[in-house]
């Protein structure tokens, strides 16, 4: 079964501060004394997650920019909605803040039957503290429904995992893409030739080589001469990366190769501008980790490849 | 996150329930590894389980010390203060003779000598603080 690729969202993660009532703003600009006592930076999810961890993050900066104690209190519950109410509710005098997320803030309206609070009306932005990337995945028709006039369809896909630590690494310069991508392909029913475009992971320039190799794009051993030879860029065998990859765009960390399937969904939309690779219909994206252990490969078309 | 203090001193090893009995093996001059009776898959570092066939039953034996470079680096450029007045020094990814391969350093001779394939063997050396490290020299000529 192919799915589609319906749209890309950026999950984010935000400070607000609760606004129970709005006459308490003037007030609390008049306040210059502020912050006067501790300040509350309420995680509407249990320690250890991506909110908790930011929020934990920040305070110690904010506590010196601030000469205030910052405390992280973590209240979790009915999807952060728990958390987030009591903000809503809390003395709108700049002491309580919240790390709300696209949760609190955006999905559960739309989940919830009856949310304590509303999103907009209970809260004040103060910033944006960090972006999380997130791939929806739905069937064509909803997709299409949604507006989204071509929506790119996941036609393959493979993983392979083949050791814990790099020490134990079976072999030094091949790697289970050589797996993943095999069953890709299959999934597909395609091969590296007939990729028009590809997305892969680039943490080193090394990597790159090495994938292109075990991807099958070229022989074991002359992954470096293909990229000399100009075969990763336009005109090429493969286009690569065309958003400039980790390397040149953005190492976001763990979601790095979100920022690969984002370039290689719109070079198959033809949305690409200036970057677009005429005529691309079949696009790959490769993801590894945690040393070359961990390796994905996704393969992606347009509706005419179905 | 490191400090400016702790970026003068080496990591020393922090044995854990798993890791203990290895530790403790490295300071009487042995290297063990955990054989597995079932399958006979022998691995290193330790765990709980047989990494091949889940099994539970692990028995410690000491590795012969013998050994070959499969991989090398030689660091000229210290990754910190701690290890600034070493450079140079090879890092050796070595295959024990009994299969498993570990992450090691190269001690006794000019890190320009190492190469692939190269014959070294254990030495278990003290740190200070009761703390012994395994590294690994070139192998003598055979007894």
């Amino acid at each position: 079964m192919s799915l589609p690729f319906g749209l890309e969202r950026r999950r984010c993660v935000w400070l607000l501060l609760g606004l129970a009532a709005l006459a308490g703003v003037p007030q609390l600009a008049a306040q210059t004394a502020w912050p006067s006592k501790p300040v509350r930076i309420l995680v509407p999810f249990p320690p250890g997650g991506t909110t908790d961890i930011l929020a934990r993050a920040i305070a110690p900066e904010l506590s010196k920019a601030l000469g205030q104690s910052v405390v992280v209190d973590n209240r979790p519950g009915a999807g952060g909605n728990l958390g987030a109410d009591l903000v809503a509710k809390s003395a709108p005098d700049g002491y309580t803040l919240l790390m709300g997320t696209v949760g609190t803030h955006g999905i559960n309206k739309s989940l919830y039957a009856r949310l304590p609070y509303d999103p907009q009306k209970d809260f004040a932005p103060i910033t944006l503290v960090a972006g999380v990337p997130n791939v929806m995945v739905m069937n064509a028709e909803r997709a299409k429904a949604l507006g989204i006039a071509k929506p790119v369809y996941i036609l393959g896909g493979g993983e392979c995992y083949t050791h814990e630590h790099i020490f134990l690494m079976p072999s030094l310069t091949t790697t289970g893409a050589v797996q993943s991508s095999a069953k890709a392909y299959a999934m597909a029913g395609c091969g590296p030739k007939d990729i028009d475009v590809a997305g892969i992971y680039d943490c080193f320039t090394g990597t790159v080589i090495m994938m292109l190799e075990d991807l099958g794009f070229c022989p074991k051993g002359e992954g470096g001469r293909f990229v000399e030879d100009g075969q990763i860029t336009y005109g090429g065998a493969i286009p690569c990366n065309t958003h400039g990859g980790l390397l040149s765009f953005a190492h976001s960390g763990m979601p790095g190769s979100l920022f690969h399937f984002y370039e290689v969904v719109n070079q198959l939309r033809g949305s690409c501008g200036e970057r677009q690779v005429a005529g691309a219909e079949l696009g790959l994206v490769h993801s590894l980790g945690a040393g070359f252990a961990t390796n994905a490969t996704t393969i992606l078309g347009t509706e005419a490849t179905l | 996150m490191i400090n400016l203090k702790d970026a003068h001193l080496k990591p020393q090893p922090m044995p854990d329930a798993d890791s203990d009995i290895y530790w403790r093996g490295i300071q009487e001059g042995k290297l063990l590894l955990q054989h597995c009776p079932a399958c006979g898959h022998v691995q290193l570092y330790q765990q709980a389980i047989c990494r091949e066939c889940g099994s539970e039953r692990l028995e410690h034996r000491a590795a012969s010390g013998r050994a070959k470079v499969h991989s090398f680096s030689v660091v000229h450029r210290a990754p910190g203060p701690a290890f600034k007045q070493d450079t140079p020094y090879a890092v050796l990814l070595v295959e024990l003779e009994e299969g498993p391969r570990m992450i090691s350093s190269f001690i006794g001779a000019d890190p320009s000598a190492v190469t692939f394939d190269m014959a070294v063997e254990l030495v278990c050396e003290p740190v200070g603080g009761g703390v012994s490290l395994p590294r690994f020299r070139a192998a003598g000529p055979p007894a």
